[in-house]
């Protein structure tokens, strides 16, 4: 990597169906996320929570030295993040 | 979607054709060196049948290729003038409102994250990856890959890899025959910074 230091993002948009409402950007930013860690994410999904409860994101993550799934849980309400735990994969392992 | 900035296919296929038939039809009057007149003889015919074939073969060799290729070819040297972005439903211009933010740029994936707050109100939210500084760390193409990527069964029984996260309390990966779960709210979108209604 030229140079792996400068990290992604996750960025949320509201909207609503009346085109006419503005749309907000957000970054969020995940709480306690370690200094050396690298960020450069891909592929993404979430599970949205039942009411009151957080949604679970899984975001692929390619560190500079291994490809890991994070797993961040998310409040709907305040987009406040936490990463609650990661599997990393060596890269040879990445294939059957 | 239609691309109009290609010329219509029978155009190239008559160009193919206006080139192929002259050739061939000359082909079929070539005259006795020493009479001047068609020789009758078979071997003179023999002589004849080859010098077709070799003639006839180089254009419709020429013919085939404008046939397949000729629209390629025109794109590889003219520049279609393009619209700024698809949208299946209208006009991109007119139907989209680009976004902008800091940050906001070489994104990689996006979902619909649809929830429901305490009062039961719907709030209509896009997830997004972006990575900014992708252009200076291109992850996919920045180390060795992968020697295969497992959306088909490379080998029997090694099918999709999928995400456990209910079995045990931590993500772990595993192989198995079924595909992802997909919940009421997820949706593919297809990811440009554009919000279309």
């Amino acid at each position: 990597m030229k140079d792996p230091t400068g990290k992604g993002g996750i960025y949320v948009l509201t909207y609503a169906d009346d085109p006419k409402k503005p749309v907000f950007v957000e970054r969020i930013t995940v709480e306690k996320w370690p200094e050396e860690l690298d960020f450069h994410p891909l592929g993404l999904d979430i599970i949205p929570g039942v009411p009151g409860e957080p949604s679970t994101l899984f975001v692929v993550n390619h560190d500079r030295v291994a490809t890991a799934v994070e797993k961040i849980e998310i409040d709907p309400e305040t987009l406040r993040a936490g990463k609650r735990s990661a599997s990393t994969l060596p890269r040879s392992n990445l294939t059957p | 979607m239609v691309l109009s900035s290609t010329p219509n296919f029978s155009i190239m296929r008559a160009f193919a054709l206006l080139i192929a038939l002259p050739v061939i039809s000359s082909a079929f009057a070539l005259p006795d060196p020493q009479s001047g007149v068609a020789s009758t003889s078979p071997t003179r015919n023999i002589t004849k049948l080859a010098r077709l074939g070799v003639v006839v073969a180089f254009p419709v060799a020429v013919a085939n290729y404008l046939y397949t290729y000729g629209r390629i070819a025109y794109n590889a040297f003219v520049s279609p003038s393009l619209p700024s972005g698809y949208f299946a439903y209208g006009d991109v211009d007119s139907s989209c409102t680009q976004i902008h933010m800091e940050g906001l740029k070489f994104c990689e994936d996006a979902k619909l994250w649809h929830t429901t707050d305490a009062e039961g109100r719907v709030i209509k939210r896009v997830i997004a990856t972006c990575d900014r500084n992708r252009f200076a760390c291109p992850t996919t193409h920045a180390s060795p890959p992968p020697t295969n990527g497992s959306l088909l069964p490379a080998v029997t029984g090694t099918p999709l890899w999928y995400v456990s996260y209910t079995i045990h309390s931590k993500v772990m990966l595993s192989s198995s025959s079924k595909g992802p779960y997909e919940g009421p709210y997820w949706q593919r979108w297809h990811l440009r910074a554009y919000l279309c209604r």
